[in-house]
């Protein structure tokens, strides 16, 4: 990531720093936290880090393939976190808990 | 506005009303208690659905349509798969009813998901732009997240649910994160313009680095160790035929896209993903044939055998890309069309066994026994799916491996055919004991079916194991269609 185009103010290193820190926050998130309602705002902070990518990415390369692209994962969002909650609604009608260790009945 | 070629698609509109259909027919069908009812109708428009879809794939076979600015083609590689899944999703309908019914969960909503989750599939082996991968693979995902789910009032289910669900969005972000990074690099979201950009300065790290996070996302998908840790559960908690759902249509599909994307957007890099995806091929293959070795629920040593199987494959995959050699992709695809048969054969007997005693059933190794005497159709169809997944010759399994290990010999990798053979010899241990438990050990308990099988269930096990025999006695027909399909990947 070399030069930047004279008119982008900000370097879309910058965009790539924050990006990485905010993916990471996220992945750390999803693998750590317990409370399911925790582990899928993580997963939302994930895919919006992509977003922020995609969109300084599209503004260096001045193409709009990355600005379309982030519509979709908005929309591809919405949907993950429509099942993902309908999953939720689904656990705890059956254990009464979210905690994600706990759901522990198969394994080997 | 210029109207798109809509004739590449048409396989997937033709799926797609026959899943709004299901949707719109299943409320004015009569009902007797919740969950149970003749849904023969909505299994009727979803059979009718996929046979259309097939016939029409089938149509345009030889043709080479770019559509949607470049983002899918059809060419003989995407008619391959549309088939293969088409034929895969109508084994699992036929095979779903006699099990819904019996735990009193048959509803409508099933099919059209079924049908969705094909949609994605197709778009999948269609893709040539990384948006409509993502998109084609999401679609899929959700889908299969649900169909997991199908059990809401089971905790056995849910896990499963959660499991998928967490683990397969984690992947898919990881995916989409190497995504966008590739999209950095090269400014495009094409398979071709990004091949293009990228050929010239193939080793750089930062690319390196992007191809990485993609081959991680869809090394989950096939279910590769490390990132296998999902599938034992999922398989175990989800419904039996979600589960041989699962291990045939979306790992298959995922191994479509692996090639058609690093095939296509990634040359400058193939010595590179090729030593990735053999280092994780035989870690899968050690992994999966190890852990299988020690279950006693034959449902999930059917779960770890899948993960072994995703190593067999993956050896074919990395091959191709380390030797920059056509020949064991070739082979890569034949071992999907052969694996489709006999594992959803495997799944739909524990699928049948399940429906007849679906309270005390567990899938365990120890009510398996005297089954040969007890139901001789499901233990000879049983022991006939788990000799092919063995690999012994005359049956779809052994041509399967035969083709992928001598191309991976071809490609100059004979100590990675070596590991393979070994480890498929090791399989023959667990595959062999439930053979043995069926034929040769008195059962300890009162296990015996109720009905004989009939109906879907007979017809599916039926094709399976039929297709399982044709495949390992006479294969040369589906070694031609492979060939002139995978060749169409380089035009």
């Amino acid at each position: 990531m070399g030069g930047t185009p004279a008119d982008m103010a900000i370097p879309v290193d910058w965009y790539l720093y924050l990006s990485a820190a905010l993916f990471i926050v996220g992945a750390a998130g999803m693998l750590i936290r317990r409370n399911l309602f925790i582990v899928l705002f993580s997963l939302e902070l994930m895919l919006n880090a992509v977003n922020i990518n995609l969109v300084g990415f599209s503004r260096f390369h001045e193409n709009l393939a990355g600005q379309n692209f982030v519509l979709f994962v908005m929309a591809i969002a919405a949907a993950e976190a429509a099942v993902g909650l309908a999953i939720a609604t689904a656990l705890f009608r059956n254990r009464q808990t979210l905690m994600v260790d706990l759901f522990d009945r198969m394994k080997g | 506005m210029q109207v798109p070629d809509l004739v590449p698609v048409i396989p997937e509109l033709i799926l797609l009303v026959a899943a709004c259909a299901v949707l719109l027919v299943e409320p004015f069908l009569k009902t007797e208690g919740p969950g149970r009812g003749d849904k023969t109708a909505v299994m009727g428009i979803a059979l009718a659905g996929l046979a259309g879809s097939l016939v029409v794939s089938l149509a345009l076979v030889g043709q080479h349509r770019v559509s949607f600015a470049g983002m899918l083609v059809l060419d003989d590689w995407a008619v391959f798969f549309k088939v293969l899944f088409a034929i895969g999703a109508g084994l699992t309908i036929l095979m779903s009813p006699l099990y819904l019914e019996a735990h009193r969960r048959h509803l409508g909503e099933y099919y059209a998901l079924i049908l969705f989750a094909v949609i994605g599939m197709d778009l999948m082996a269609a893709a040539r732009d990384f948006i409509l991968l993502y998109l084609a693979l999401e679609l899929m995902a959700i889908s299969s997240y649900l169909l997991a789910a199908f059990f809401r009032y089971r905790a056995r289910s849910n896990e499963s649910a959660l499991k998928y669900f967490l683990t397969g969005t984690f992947a898919s972000a990881i995916m989409l994160y190497g995504i966008s990074l590739v999209y950095g690099q090269s400014g495009a979201t094409n398979y071709v313009a990004v091949g293009q950009v990228l050929g010239g300065q193939g080793g750089s790290v930062a690319v390196l680095f992007a191809v990485f996070l993609v081959a991680m996302g869809l090394a989950f998908k096939v279910s590769a160790a490390p990132f296998h840790m999902w599938t034992p559960d999922v398989y175990q908690g989800a419904p039996t035929p979600v589960a041989a759902f699962f291990s045939v249509g979306p790992k298959a599909a995922a191994f479509s896209a692996i090639m058609a994307a690093f095939v296509v957007a990634f040359p400058g890099a193939v010595k590179e993903w090729g030593l990735l995806f053999i280092v994780l091929s035989i870690v899968t293959m050690l992994v999966g044939n190890v852990f299988a070795l020690v279950q006693t629920n034959v449902k999930r040593m059917l779960a770890y055998s899948s993960i072994a199987h995703a190593g067999y494959l993956l050896t074919g995959v990395g091959a191709m890309g380390w030797a920059g050699n056509s020949y064991p992709g070739q082979g890569v695809m034949l071992y999907l069309a052969a694996y489709t048969f006999m594992n959803l054969g495997a799944f739909g007997v524990l699928a049948y066994l399940k429906s007849q005693r679906p309270e005390s059933f567990d899938h365990t190794l120890k009510q398996m026994a005297g089954l040969g005497r007890s139901s001789p159709w499901a233990a000879v169809l049983l022991s006939l799916f788990l000799l092919s997944l063995t690999g012994i010759p005359g049956t779809a399994g052994f041509i399967g491996k035969f083709y992928v290990f001598s191309g991976v010999v071809w490609a100059g990798l004979w100590w990675l055919a070596v590991i393979g053979v070994l480890l498929s010899a090791v399989s023959a241990y667990y595959y062999l004991r439930v053979i043995i438990y069926m034929f040769f050990r008195e059962p300890e308990g009162e296990y015996a079916v109720k009905h004989p099988i009939s109906g879907g269930m007979a017809g599916s096990l039926a094709v399976s194991a039929i297709a399982t025999l044709i495949i390992g006695i006479v294969p040369s027909w589906l070694w031609d269609a492979v060939g002139s399909a995978f060749i169409t990947l380089f035009r």
